[in-house]
């Protein structure tokens, strides 16, 4: 988004940004299986590198400088790539994530097999989002959204079980399905007004194309959304994501915090705001369909999560529930419900990866994957289970944790709007979250065990520190993001200033 | 002196943080560890008494850059409630080290927690911190409900759960309401309300939210079976403390002294009366004396309801009320929690050469709690009478109804006294910190609060000794007295039909409406779970048969023109050879 008092200067940054992730990726493939330290401290130094660059770009970019790097891509068409304030914090978000889960991976797939493979295309998926993340025209996101699809899925099969494969062809059926009906909208578009820039308030042609054919228009929006709710697991298109639980814990870790379902709503912010721009989507009457798209999926979601018994299935669910916040969020007119969305980008990812993080460590340390094995685990695992609870309860909207900001941002807005039912469902959506999250965290702490279940004695470590650690981290960092939301870099500030246009 | 703000909030957290770390291990050294930070966690309240002690000399506290911008600042609500707050935690902190409760530190930690939620509740000066600290204090208390993880606590745990999720969502939406009128700050919040175009709604959902937690009937079903399940130093600071955060809530945003609310007013009065009275009847057919005194903490603040309801039916009586109700909720704070902690107390020490002293304790809190003469009681009811004598109310005559509480809380403390006083306590043991802290708050719940209303809320009157006023406040305990002698007297000639005689909680079980209830909602989650079972078979056949559909349908056809096609490629080849054969020879004819 270009606001003004903004300089736009070509640099060789985002490049060297998609960089720190696709030289480790191509180097890992090389790798020999057993050449583990060569493969770790490649896949952390790249991990680091893009952190560091993050950090550095953060106070230069939100005093207005932008970096953007430009090169022929079809005719009439360039590849752009360009660092601006809401790339970047998508940017900083995978950053920060994709180190914790690189570090967590390691601890994760200690014994496992094909772990060259796996971390290759674990870093080649980083270098999609990070592509998505700076895309600066359409077209640029299509290409990098589809690398995704693709990056994505040997990391869904990776187990090679029948389920894993079959769960990674269903996964596969969907998100090709969708980058069809996104393609084929991207080249429409393209075709009628030329190359789509992302613009702060929407792209200039696009605008003229609403209000020459808004019948198209509105087709046009419809096939884009089509395209990107998949991957954002909009009801009814959601059916992948339970389906993709498969996958390593890391994995689905990622792929629910930050990659894929992300990248999804990512790009419905950015079709609502920068591509359309949120006063022509108005004027077009889209919104109002989106906002009860949204709702629906809210409630749907928490209402299917209840009755899953896996862990992982019911944390799937209530990613389907929780990223449609982020598109509740845009479609809502106004800066408060469109800042209460953007920030739940990073809050809803610092949750739920802290909450795949234990799945996958109860998984791996005691091997418990339902919920109704967990009675008692308090005890033998305190520390993982006191970062669920948080995760848990920062997913109802409790506060002190990260959620009950984006609540509070989400319901003021949807009550500025004037759409007091929007705060009705979430009132409802979050006594739901309450009723398949509350019952979790009792089992753990207040539960007796099954007199058949043997929970070994807390002597041994709850896992590896690799695994530990990283997840405490995120659990921690759930709540000082809101408990620092005023200082300047904060995910709220952040998000302030992405919707505010610009210089903050 | 944002220093000792931030050090009030900080200390607690970091003692309850080192407490849950410690409390997993079971060497020697790890309960040592346990001992000496459960014994030490006191001192953790020390800023937060000094604040409230300091009251406006400490300063607001105004922290733009945490959470969504925090301040406070101690106001003549705030401060007295604090106070009160920090002598019942820290109480309550006591008599956890001396108990033999399990799991002491969890116990510990959890209270501490619950503290910092509670004193933020009473000192929040915007409604995000208000929202903030209403949270940080209701979800932690499931743990203190639940502590004893018997089926009795489980159960009093999912009812105190649900409706306090219920609670939750109704003040964040009712809160977010006000914020959007322009009532960010706490100062501003009832004018913005009054003015607010969606009035109606903001007070319902305030009057819901913040009910349950003040108990309000019909929704004071969670207290009578949360209190018994949960340890006694847990059902004082909830009693004592956290349902007088609902009164606070009310307090705080409710349009008092703006504008006349008849319809919402004379509901909330009625609702409040229903729960003062109605309560006898479950409280004294019980077995239980926690029950008792949970059923009595439902009537005295269905008193405190009757004043915030005639404040909000008559904004010029708005002033008396509020402060009334301030008095009210500190004496009955400081008292019922002393009489829960009496629990505690009584099983450790009621052997021993403490006896006597604890006995005299325990009638002087019973007494003040009621409303005799020279205790706190006497003032907080004093001041409400003062407060409710203007007004105009005229479905029930207020100053000649309300009297009858004292009558009831009676009633309800000698079936608690009786059940508590012939149980064998445990081996007697010396004077100790819980002993300690118990005594001040008897002094707390009995004289504490006649100083304090004359110190820090001069507008309240305090009552005299003439003969009126004595005779005033100590008939309806009379009443009450007389009215236990006869039914002791004739349960014990067999007077009364055995389940009224000795009842034990079969008659009318603790919880009464929560009951029926919960077995509504047991029935309504069966059909719902029937419901989606169906919902799901459904869709499990559709899809195998869509599956069958795609199997068969487009796949044949592909099949057959792929089989056609490979049948081909020999003949391709044939044709292929065939076609450059001729080539050659015509090409090679000239």
């Amino acid at each position: 988004m270009i606001g003004s008092g903004t300089e736009v200067q070509a640099s060789w940054i985002p490049p060297v940004i998609l960089l720190t992730s696709l030289v480790p990726a191509l180097v890992i493939f090389l790798l020999r299986e057993e050449q583990r330290r060569a493969r770790t401290v490649l896949n952390l130094a790249g991990a680091l590198a893009k952190v560091g660059l993050v950090a550095v770009l953060v106070p230069p970019v939100l005093a207005g400088q932008r970096f953007e790097w430009r090169v022929p891509f079809v005719p009439g068409t360039d590849l752009v790539l360009r660092v601006e304030p809401f790339a970047l914090y998508f940017l900083g978000l995978s950053a920060f994530l994709w180190l914790l889960t690189t570090i967590y991976a390691i601890g994760y797939l200690r014994e496992g097999r094909d772990r060259s493979r796996f971390f290759g295309f674990f870093s080649l998926c980083v270098v999609a989002t990070s592509g998505i993340a700076l895309s600066g025209n359409l077209v640029t996101f299509v290409v990098f959204y589809e690398l995704l699809t693709l990056a994505t899925y040997p990391l869904v099969a990776h187990e090679q079980t029948a389920a894993a494969l079959r769960g990674a062809r269903t996964y596969l059926a969907y998100t090709l399905a969708g980058g069809v009906a996104l393609l084929l909208g991207a080249v429409w578009l393209t075709a009628l007004v030329g190359p789509v820039e992302f613009a702060a308030s929407g792209s200039a042609a696009v605008g003229e194309l609403a209000e020459r054919d808004p019948a198209t228009a509105r087709l046009l929006f419809a096939l884009l959304l089509v395209g990107l709710a998949v991957k954002a697991a909009l009801v009814p298109l959601h059916g992948w994501l339970p389906r993709a639980m498969v996958a390593p814990a890391p994995v689905s870790a990622l792929l629910h915090a930050v990659a894929v379902v992300k990248a999804g709503v990512f790009g419905i912010v950015l079709l609502v705001d920068d591509v359309f721009g949120a006063e022509v989507a108005q004027r077009l009457g889209v919104l109002g369909p989106l906002t009860v798209l949204a709702c629906v999926t809210i409630l749907w979601g928490s209402v299917r999560a209840l009755r899953q018994d896996g862990l992982k299935a019911r944390l799937a669910y209530s990613t389907v529930s929780q990223v449609a916040y982020v598109t509740l969020g845009v479609a809502v007119a106004g800066a408060t419900a469109t800042t209460g969305g953007v920030v739940h980008i990073v809050h809803q990812g610092l949750m739920k990866i802290t909450l795949f993080f234990c799945a996958g460590l109860l998984a791996s340390t005691l091997g418990l994957t339902r919920v109704s094995e967990l009675s008692g685990v308090g005890r033998r695992m305190p520390l993982t289970c006191a970062a669920f609870t948080v995760g848990a309860l920062g997913m109802i909207g409790v506060p002190p944790v990260a959620g009950y900001v984006t609540k509070w941002y989400l319901g003021l807005g949807a009550l500025e709007a004037g759409a007091g039912w929007v705060l009705a469902v979430l009132v409802a959506s979050s006594l739901l979250n309450a009723a398949y999250f509350g019952p979790v965290v009792a089992r753990m702490w207040w539960g007796t065990p099954a007199p058949e279940q043997d929970l070994p004695r807390p002597r041994r470590a709850e896992g590896p520190w690799a695994m530990v650690g990283p997840t405490l981290v995120t659990a921690g960092a759930s709540v000082v993001v809101v408990l620092v939301a005023g200082l300047p870099f904060s995910p709220l500030a952040m998000a302030r200033a992405i919707v505010e246009g610009g210089a903050p | 002196m944002t220093w000792l703000w931030a050090a009030a909030a900080a200390l607690p957290v970091a003692w309850a943080v080192a407490l849950a770390g410690a409390a997993s291990g079971t060497g020697e050294r790890r309960r040592t560890l346990r001992r000496r930070l459960l014994r030490t966690s006191l001192l953790s309240l020390a800023p937060a008494l000094a604040l409230a002690v300091l009251g406006p000399a400490a300063g607001p506290l105004d922290l733009p850059w945490a959470f969504l911008g925090v301040t406070a600042e101690l106001d003549d609500v705030g401060r007295p409630l604090l106070l009160v707050a920090v002598v019942l935690y820290g109480a309550a902190l006591a008599a956890t080290a001396d108990s033999r409760t399990h799991r002491k530190a969890v116990l510990g930690a959890l209270l501490l927690v619950c503290f910092v939620g509670n004193a933020t509740v009473l000192v929040a000066a915007d409604a995000a911190t208000f929202y903030l600290g209403y949270a940080l204090m209701s979800i932690p208390a499931y743990g203190l409900v639940v502590h004893e993880r018997t089926d009795a606590a489980r159960r009093a745990g999912r009812a105190y759960l649900v409706l306090t999720l219920v609670s939750e969502m109704a003040v964040l939406a009712g809160v977010l309401l006000v914020v959007l009128a322009g009532g960010m700050r706490l100062a501003d919040a009832p004018a913005a309300v009054a003015g607010s175009p969606h009035l109606g709604v903001t007070v319902g959902l305030l009057l819901l939210g913040f009910g349950i937690k003040a108990g309000l009937a019909p929704l004071h079903v969670w207290l009578p079976v949360a209190h018994p399940a949960a340890p006694p130093p847990a059902s004082a600071v909830l009693s004592g403390a956290m349902i007088k955060a609902g009164l606070v809530g009310w307090l705080r945003f409710l349009p008092l002294g703006e504008v006349a609310l008849p319809g919402w007013g004379t509901l909330l009065v009625v609702l409040a009366l229903l729960g003062a009275f109605g309560v006898l009847v479950p409280g004294v057919l019980t077995a239980d004396p926690k029950v008792a005194l949970a059923y009595s903490s439902v009537s005295q603040m269905g008193f405190i309801g009757v004043l915030v309801g005639v404040a909000l039916l008559e904004p010029t009586l708005a002033e008396a009320c509020v402060l009334a109700a301030v008095v009210y909720a500190v004496h009955h704070g400081a008292a019922k929690g002393g009489l829960f902690l009496s629990v505690t107390v009584w099983r450790f020490h009621g052997r021993g050469r403490l006896r006597v002293p604890l006995l005299a304790g325990m009638a002087l809190l019973a007494l003040a709690v009621a409303g005799a003469p020279l205790g706190s009681g006497s003032v907080a009811k004093y001041a409400a009478k003062q407060a409710l004598e203007p007004s105009t109310f005229d479905v029930v005559d207020l100053v000649a109804t309300l009297p009858l509480v004292g009558t009831v809380s009676t009633l309800l403390l000698a079936r608690a006294a009786v059940r508590l006083l012939p149980s064998t306590p445990a081996d007697a043991w010396g004077v100790d910190a819980s002993v300690l802290t118990w005594a001040v708050l008897v002094v707390g719940g009995t004289v504490a609060t006649w100083a304090l209303a004359g110190l820090w809320a001069p507008v309240v009157a305090t009552p005299g000794l003439d003969p009126v006023t004595t005779w005033d406040a100590t008939w309806p305990v009379l009443l009450g007295l007389a009215l236990t002698a006869l039914a002791v007297a004739a349960s014990r000639r067999d007077l009364l039909p055995r389940a009224l005689a000795h009842p034990d909680g079969t008659l009318v079980p603790a919880g009464d409406v929560l009951v029926p209830a919960e077995r509504a909602a047991a029935a309504a989650l069966r059909v719902a779970d029937r419901a989606a079972r169906a919902t799901g078979r459904t869709r499990d056949r559709a899809a195998a048969r869509a599956r069958a559909v795609l199997a068969r349908a487009p796949v044949g056809p592909v099949d057959r023109l792929e089989d056609l096609l490979s049948a081909w490629v020999p003949a391709g080849a044939a044709v292929l050879v065939v076609a450059g054969l001729v080539g050659l020879v015509l090409g090679g004819a000239p």
